[in-house]
């Protein structure tokens, strides 16, 4: 057959492009002719190697814990995750421990159905506490530096909320400001921003 | 068990296609394609790619995988690759005019990526070596850029600083960082670990492309002002959605009947205190 030739001049390196039947068992591996040659030092990470994570669970100043999921954006709105206890992570922002960029975490102030929400502490928090992210066993912790109100409609052009240029800092959103359900709920956000504590581990 | 179901699935298919007059032998023919079919996969799994990276300064080398040639005449800083091959172990050997310079078994697993480095050790005088690492394909945001930077130099341990900052510290020689950044061209230098000067290498402008992997690896031996870098990058899958415009996070309203600003909430706490009073006074 003349697909035989075809596969012999890819020199087998191409595995699993042929018709010939020897498709359903693996390609063997051509055995190296030239003796049996020691292995090669494997690359290592330095100790100097940062460790990033996406967060599951965050802990705020005073203890008070909640789990944390990825978060999209849908329409140019950050789909938070329904419960009045969930936050999100946006997934285009930085993960925990990267060394540019902000980690971006939005959580509900208060539900229809819930009352207040987890994040609804937000608005007790001060510089100089400190918020936890937390990973299985990882864990990054974060030292607030500041806490400011924005309007909702300039978060995104004016806060720099999702800037991912700048240092690394962790973002935590939610909302405040008079509540006008007519007019798409609170009128502003509520954004708090802290800064890395050493090295994520 | 699986081949039976999904030719069981075909069969209606196969049916319609062929119109009632399909033959015995023809349904035994498609079907016997199906384990074919199911087995692409598997097949394309059992791949994997390699790069090999020349790291010897003022050589020219034959590269070989298993005793085929994949680049004739390296220069010092090409990256050659992806060289397609089946996972496991493979053998890598490098050649200068016919003559073996170095040759070392790697493994690469199944659908795995691996760059094996043909490159000095730390002392400029060492007999070369062949350090191979993984390339970690997990997906990033749009607009960020995965690097890695691997010390295979003939230098003891660096620091590399990256916009004249130490972005890490006391790298030595076969190790190497992974590093997730905002796309941009860094200005890196590699410094002794601990010192400022003398630079070993830079500063140099590094582009890190959104979407992509970029290896960066520092060879060469500064002795002999042999220093450069190798670049190779792989493209990534997307991940993450874009910016939001907006955050809506209260639905209730509720927090808004507590939550007025301090002042407010004095004045309503007078006013509360106030009316207590003027009940107490009342009741008197």
């Amino acid at each position: 057959m003349g697909l035989e030739g075809c596969t012999a001049q890819l020199d087998g390196a191409v595995p699993g492009t042929g018709v010939d039947g020897g498709l359903s068992t693996p390609t063997p591996p051509s055995t190296p002719t030239v003796g049996d040659p020691s292995a090669a030092r494997s690359g290592t990470p330095a100790p100097s190697q940062r460790i990033r994570f996406v967060p599951t669970a965050v802990v705020l100043p005073g203890g008070a814990h909640a789990p944390v999921l990825p978060a999209g954006t849908k329409d140019g709105q950050l789909q938070v995750p329904s419960g009045a206890r969930r936050v999100g992570w946006w997934d285009g922002g930085a993960q925990a421990g990267d060394p540019f960029g902000s980690i971006v975490l939005a959580g509900h102030v208060d539900t229809k159905e819930e009352g207040l929400g987890f994040f609804a502490r937000l608005r007790k928090v001060e510089p100089g506490e400190r918020v936890t992210l937390t990973a299985a066993d990882r864990r990054a912790t974060y030292r607030i530096t500041t806490v400011r109100s924005v309007p909702k409609d300039a978060l995104a052009t004016r806060s720099g909320a999702f800037d991912q240029t700048g240092d690394h800092r962790l973002v935590l959103i939610t909302c405040t400001g008079p509540y006008d359900a007519a007019a798409g709920g609170y009128a502003d956000n509520l954004v708090v921003t802290a800064t890395a504590e050493g090295f994520a581990e | 068990m699986q081949k039976q179901r999904v030719v069981d699935r075909l069969r209606p298919v196969f049916s319609r296609i062929s119109g009632p007059v399909i033959g015995r032998s023809v349904l035994a023919a498609l079907a016997a394609l199906v384990p074919l079919l199911l087995a692409t996969p598997s097949q394309a799994a059992a791949g994997a790619s390699l790069y090999l990276v020349q790291g010897l300064p003022g050589q020219s080398l034959d590269l070989s995988v298993d005793g085929r040639q994949v680049a004739a005449k390296a220069p010092a800083a090409k990256v050659v690759g992806p060289i397609a091959v089946a996972a496991g172990q493979r053998t890598i050997t490098a050649r200068q005019g016919g003559k073996v310079v170095i040759e070392r078994r790697v493994t690469v697993g199944s659908g795995g990526s691996l760059d094996v480095v043909i490159h000095q050790p730390a002392a400029p005088t060492g007999a070369p070596v062949i350090t191979s690492y993984n390339n970690k394909l997990d997906a990033v945001p749009a607009d960020k850029a995965a690097v890695r930077v691997a010390h295979t130099a003939a230098v003891g341990p660096a620091d590399i600083r990256v916009n004249g900052k130490v972005l890490f510290a006391n790298v030595a020689n076969g190790e190497s960082l992974d590093v997730v950044v905002p796309a941009a061209t860094y200005r890196v230098e590699i410094v002794p670990a601990g010192a400022s000067s003398p630079v070993v290498l830079g500063p140099l402008a590094l582009p890190a492309k959104a979407g992509y992997l970029t290896r960066v690896f520092a060879v060469g031996a500064p002795a002999s002002k042999t220093m450069t870098v190798a670049v190779g990058t792989i493209k990534l899958a997307a991940a993450g959605s874009q910016k939001p415009n907006l955050v809506n996070t209260g639905t209730g309203g509720q927090a808004a009947a507590t939550d007025r600003s301090p002042l407010l909430v004095l004045v309503l706490l007078a006013g509360l205190a106030g009316a207590v009073a003027v009940r107490r006074v009342v009741r008197r």
